[in-house]
């Protein structure tokens, strides 16, 4: 079954000090399939924003889109699309929610008319319909007295009530892949779930090809199908996230799970990575982890690939640690 | 009457009260005798300058003064000109219109061309369009209204005679019909307005650039932008959060507006109320100075209160008391 | 980054030295600006070698009396600005780290006083005063020039008021004199100088417009609004005479704005990172 969202090899560099770039991004490639739920996991800095922001073309000013990174829509190259069309695929063919509901929904204008705003760019609608629609989608979103909130502004909602809103706007354009950027980041922890619990029965419902981006494992162990882990501008793992759990092979994975509290099993001491995630421009030479590896050996000091068929992993001890390969 | 709004009616009614109560302690506070230049144009005898002394209740105590003064307040009655000898009320009502219209005039210019080029330098930052708006906006500010309208003055008067430098009507044209009146009225209304709205669009520009600039790096351009809007959606969104700063800033621009009539009614013998306050400063006549004066502070209130209402229009989160 | 680092500040910092050198250095080198030479024959004449500005109605030489204006100008403004930059701070401070009912007194009053514009009440106290020497108005220009910059002080001692240091130095026994001298002065200094700087500018084009009434200086002493008052009725037979004076207002206050722009850039991080 052919990928509705695959990206190669992408490549994204942003201005480094005064005049200089460095890749913040540096040769991700994932897939996610249609009804299917990818997390891409890491922690601030690592380059998961950037390159979720890549998809839609909403790089912020300054970071650029290096040549030789290919986004496949639906087997459809959008990189080199020009302006219009990338813009009639925003909303339409992907949607995107952000992390911040406050800040993310116009705040002087009512969330009713940014849905319907939203609705009539999309498609073809005369006011009433395009009111009713909105109305039938906040339901869908779990909006009680829909009609109602239509005419409220942001800041009478709550956060959890701002961040649905912000899904059904997400949605208005009918899209076949989502993309949610750290969306239960800046919520209480039960309307996480809520919200999480949402997003999985629209998908389920609607058939979307999810992409999920956080530094929260918790977020990820029930709900993802596969799990990508990112560090320092590349994927260092994937596989399924029973795998991931149950197998971790990337010594940053084993130790970002370390770092989780159980509520099963023993009652063990958690153990922080030490060091600081590089900036881009300072990686080291080789892994880029080696510097904070407690398993690191000589053969680190170049860069390993991603090997590995279900289950990827980059790494000279998962793969067999004969002669390192370039 | 939503609460919000209540309170600030409230607060306007007591900012108005205390207007009126320093304008006259500044009034009676200043050293010097209003009566002391009346003889310099026409001979008074002391027994008259007494008269005239007692009339105004000049002799009496302060306190007595406020007292019938705000008595007078109360009843519409602001005192009689000196140099004139009629009520202030009447005299100032006869030229308020002419200021407001100049005023209102301005502000339109202001919040059309004025917001229009802000925007325009916002989205054009750092490019040739942005600096010389900006420069132009800088001279702009820098400009003396009373140069500004002498050199139109000079222009037009000597050069273009085609539009009227002086006055607000053409009183040949008592007779013609009131088309022909009306025309020749915004004849007469183009370069008063001109040279106030010259010296006044530079900070309206520059404030809705800086708000609109402000606005475009917030969160919801971006995800107006992954919406799929078309970049003139985005901009709107941009431009209704951008709103709130300059109506305030124009609210506290009244004053501005306001001042700014004063030299440009002298230049033009445009017969509204600063060139009425020009001339009762000019002659010492105390109760007609007192009347415009209070006059103008009342405008400024009520156009800051208009601009506040304004305000809690486009931001519903201003909304409350 | 120094206010040197931006192009605007450069230049409005230097258009407002070339000004004040000029006003300090010049009148020695040039005509007498009073002098009336030759009423019949030099009066009203344009710009020529002779008379670089021109001559005005009474046969002066308007470049003469163009720098001098300067000195006038420049000279009246300084002294209403620095009086005004003075009352507005201390009456902030007093407000903003008193608290409670002074606080809410003061600032109804600077309210009113700002709904007030600023030319009816210096009208109102010219009309009210016989002749005003020089001092004077510059005196009454400075007591009407603090409004603003005392809310604007105020603001941030009511904002420094709740940070937490300054509980700290309360606990400590520091007065509140000492901590409004010591805590907030030094961190409003920035928008005081800003405001201060636009100050000068407001408070030449205000004594300027006085003049021009009338009202503030009178002829013959060289001011600029004052010449500009003289030119006015000449204004189709000798315009350089309105427009020289008129030149150096709007070049002195341009220079004001752009150095106190230069200075709030410098001052506001976000700026600073541009």
């Amino acid at each position: 079954m052919t990928p509705l969202l695959d990206v190669r090899d992408l490549r994204i560099s942003v201005p480094v000090g005064l005049d200089g770039r460095a890749t913040a991004v540096d040769g991700v490639s994932f897939s996610v399939a249609r009804g299917e739920l990818l997390a891409l996991v890491g922690e601030s800095g690592c380059g998961k924003s950037l390159t979720s922001l890549a998809l839609l073309r909403l790089l912020p000013q300054g970071a650029r889109l290096e040549p030789g990174s290919s986004i496949r829509l639906a087997g459809e190259e959008i990189t080199t699309l020009p302006e219009p069309a990338m813009r009639a695929l925003r909303g339409k063919r992907i949607g995107m929610i952000f992390q911040d509901p406050m800040t993310a929904l116009t705040p002087v204008l009512r969330v009713g008319d940014q849905l319907i705003e939203t609705l009539r760019a999309h498609a073809p609608l005369s006011r009433q319909a395009a009111r009713a629609r909105a109305a039938a989608l906040l339901s869908d979103v779990g909006i009680g007295d829909a009609e109602r909130r239509l005419d409220a502004y942001p800041h009478e909602l709550s956060g959890g009530l701002r961040q649905r809103v912000l899904i059904a706007i997400a949605l208005a354009g009918d899209p076949d892949v989502l993309v949610a950027d750290e969306p239960t980041t800046a919520l209480d922890v039960t309307v996480q779930a809520q919200i999480l619990e949402l997003l999985d029965r629209l998908r389920r419902e609607r058939g979307l090809a999810v992409l999920l981006v956080t530094h929260d494992l918790g977020v990820v162990a029930g709900r993802a199908d596969r799990v990508a882990v990112m560090y320092a501008g590349q994927i260092v793992e994937t596989a399924t996230t029973a795998a991931l759990f149950a197998a971790p092979q990337h010594p940053y994975t084993r130790g970002l799970l370390a770092c989780v509290p159980r509520v099963d099993g023993p009652r063990t001491r958690l153990v922080p990575i030490p060091g600081l995630v590089p900036a881009p421009g300072t990686y080291p030479v080789g892994c880029r982890f080696q510097n904070r590896c407690g398993d690191a050996f000589d053969a680190c000091t170049a860069a390993p690939s991603l090997t590995g068929a279900a289950h990827q992993c980059r790494c000279w001890l998962a793969s067999a640690p004969l002669e390192p390969t370039a | 009457m939503p609460r919000w709004l209540f309170g600030r009616l409230l607060q306007a009614v007591l900012t108005l009260l205390v207007v009126f109560a320093t304008v006259f302690v500044l009034m009676r506070l200043a050293p010097g005798d209003p009566l002391a230049r009346l003889s310099d144009d026409t001979p008074v005898s002391a027994a008259e300058t007494a008269a005239l002394r007692a009339r105004y209740g000049l002799d009496q105590p302060l306190p007595t003064q406020l007292a019938a003064f705000a008595t007078g307040v109360l009843h519409g009655d602001l005192g009689v000109s000196i140099q004139f000898g009629r009520p202030v009320v009447s005299l100032v009502r006869e030229r308020l219109g002419a200021t407001l219209l100049l005023g209102l005039t301005v502000l339109v210019v202001n919040f059309t061309l004025g917001l229009w080029l802000g925007v325009r330098q916002a989205l054009a930052r750092g490019r040739p369009v942005d600096r010389v708006l900006g420069a132009a906006g800088a001279v702009s500010v820098a400009l003396p209204s009373f140069w500004v309208g002498l050199a139109l003055v000079w222009g037009f008067g000597l050069h273009a005679p085609f539009l009227p430098v002086a006055g607000l009507r053409d009183p040949m044209l008592d007779t013609a019909s009131r088309a022909v009146q009306w025309v020749d009225l915004l004849r007469h209304l183009v370069l008063p307005a001109l040279t106030l709205s010259l010296v006044t669009i530079g900070a309206t520009m520059r404030y809705q650039r800086a708000a609109m600039l402000d606005a475009l790096v917030q969160p919801f351009v971006r995800t107006a932008s992954a919406r799929g809007l078309t970049p003139g959606a985005v901009t709107h969104h941009a431009w209704r959060a951008a709103l709130v700063p300059v109506l305030t800033l124009l609210g506290l621009w009244l004053p501005l507006l306001v001042t700014g009539s004063v030299f440009v009614e002298a230049v033009f013998a445009w017969p509204g109320l600063g060139g009425l306050a020009a001339q009762a400063a000019a002659l010492r006549d105390y109760p007609l100075m007192m009347g415009c004066t209070m006059l103008a502070g009342t405008i400024v209130v009520l156009g800051s209160l208009a601009a506040d209402i304004a305000c809690a229009i486009a931001d519903p989160r201003l909304r409350t008391a | 980054m120094s206010i040197s680092r931006s192009a605007s500040g450069r230049l409005g910092i230097g258009l407002l030295s070339v000004i004040a050198t000029a006003a300090l250095v010049l009148p020695p080198f040039l005509a007498d600006p009073m002098a009336q030479p030759d009423l019949l024959g030099a009066a009203s004449l344009p710009p020529s070698a002779a008379h670089l500005f021109g001559t005005d109605g009474l046969s002066r030489d308007v470049l003469a009396r163009t720098v001098t204006g300067a000195r006038w100008s420049l000279g009246l403004a300084a002294p209403a600005m620095l009086l005004a930059t003075t009352v507005g701070t201390l009456v902030g401070l007093a407000a903003g780290v008193a608290g409670g009912t002074v606080d809410s007194v003061l600032m109804r009053l600077v309210d009113a006083l700002l709904a007030i514009p600023r030319l009816f009440v210096l009208l109102l106290l010219l009309a009210a005063t016989d002749q005003l020497p020089p001092w004077g108005i510059a005196l009454v220009l400075g007591l009407t020039g603090w409004f603003a910059l005392a809310r604007l002080v105020r603001a941030e001692a009511a904002r420094l008021r709740q940070a937490e240091f300054m509980a700290a130095a309360r606990a400590l026994g520091a007065s509140r004199i000492r901590l409004a001298l010591r805590h907030v002065l030094p961190n409003a200094a920035g928008p005081i100088a800003v405001a201060a700087t636009i100050g000068l500018g407001d408070a030449m084009l205000l004594e300027a417009g006085l003049s021009f009434l009338g009202l503030g200086i009178q002829p013959p002493t060289p001011t600029w609004g004052a010449m500009l008052h003289e030119g006015r009725d000449i204004l189709t037979s000798a315009p350089w005479v309105s427009l020289f004076p008129g030149l150096g207002l709007v070049l002195t206050v341009l220079g004001a704005h752009l150095a106190s722009d230069a200075l709030r850039a410098m001052l506001d991080p976000r700026e600073r990172s541009a």
